[in-house]
């Protein structure tokens, strides 16, 4: 189907004046899409692997000091219990 | 916008293209604005509804199918929108805010044109403001937007033929609205010279 052209009253309505928003709810609108697509394009992005730092050794000196805590604890027991 | 700008805006707005998503809004705002201002009679209405239809552009670009029509699409989300907007408040055909007179008029020729076209379009906004919903919406997407039949018909979400005979029953009805408006003109017109 098409539009017919002798039609007066459609033919109206297409020169009714165009509506516009207010500029400002435009500008928001705007605004708060753009932040949408950012956030998403950033939680798409894959993470930059971290640089290690000082963690690796922080982790290893915790795991000694564990170590050797355990260790002492364990010695101890052992000695508690050969007393009895 | 030609069909193959339009696969291009949209295979940039799936990738998340701002700059795209503004050539898109620059280019369907106003028009989306015109169909929802006419079809909720309502100025403050129908800008919530627009921000509501770009968010949800901005919320599916991800899916949006290579092929979309874009027009169809903001279209159809603009009019579910409005849908849901009465189902929830219960408001349609309960009155007829006056939103006539509420946006300017484009440049006429002389003084006369401008009075006469005013007021065809006044008349023209009134009768369109006061027909029920799913005439007001076939005249709204193929009389002023220019939406192609067959896009107009998946906005409603009815057939192609369905379409048809919904526009040739709207037109009939708004000449009718038109009509009657002139016949009271001209008998207040009577009234006052007799």
């Amino acid at each position: 189907m098409t539009m017919n052209e002798d039609d007066r009253i459609v033919g109206t309505l297409a020169r009714l004046p165009s509506l516009e928003p207010s500029v400002y709810r435009a500008r928001r609108t705007r605004s708060r899409c753009h932040a949408a697509l950012e956030k998403r394009r950033q939680r798409e992005t894959p993470l930059e692997p971290q640089r290690p730092g000082l963690a690796p050794f922080v982790d290893g000196l915790l795991l000694v000091v564990s170590a050797v805590y355990l260790g002492g604890a364990v010695g101890e027991a052992v000695r508690l219990l050969a007393s009895f | 916008m030609d069909r193959d700008t339009e696969l291009e805006y949209v295979a940039r707005l799936r990738a998340g293209d701002t700059d795209a998503f503004d050539l898109v809004h620059a280019e369907f705002n106003g028009r989306l604005f015109a169909f929802l201002a006419r079809l909720a009679r309502s100025r403050d209405i129908a800008e919530d509804l627009l921000e509501e239809t770009w968010l949800r552009l901005v919320e599916h670009a991800d899916r949006l199918h290579e092929d979309t029509r874009l027009a169809a699409w903001l279209f159809t989300v603009a009019r579910n929108l409005y849908v849901s907007y009465c189902r929830s408040r219960a408001l349609e055909e309960a009155s007829v805010p006056g939103l006539i007179g509420l946006w300017p008029t484009g440049l006429r020729t002389s003084p006369f044109e401008e009075a006469a076209a005013n007021e065809l379009e006044r008349r023209l906004e009134a009768a369109l403001a006061n027909l029920p919903f799913r005439y007001r919406e076939v005249l709204l997407l193929v009389g002023i937007e220019g939406l192609r039949p067959a896009e107009a018909a998946r906005v409603c979400g009815i057939s192609a033929e369905a379409l048809r005979q919904r526009l040739s029953r709207a037109r009939a009805l708004l000449e009718q609205r038109l009509r009657d408006a002139d016949r009271s003109i001209s008998v207040r017109l009577s009234e006052v010279r007799s």
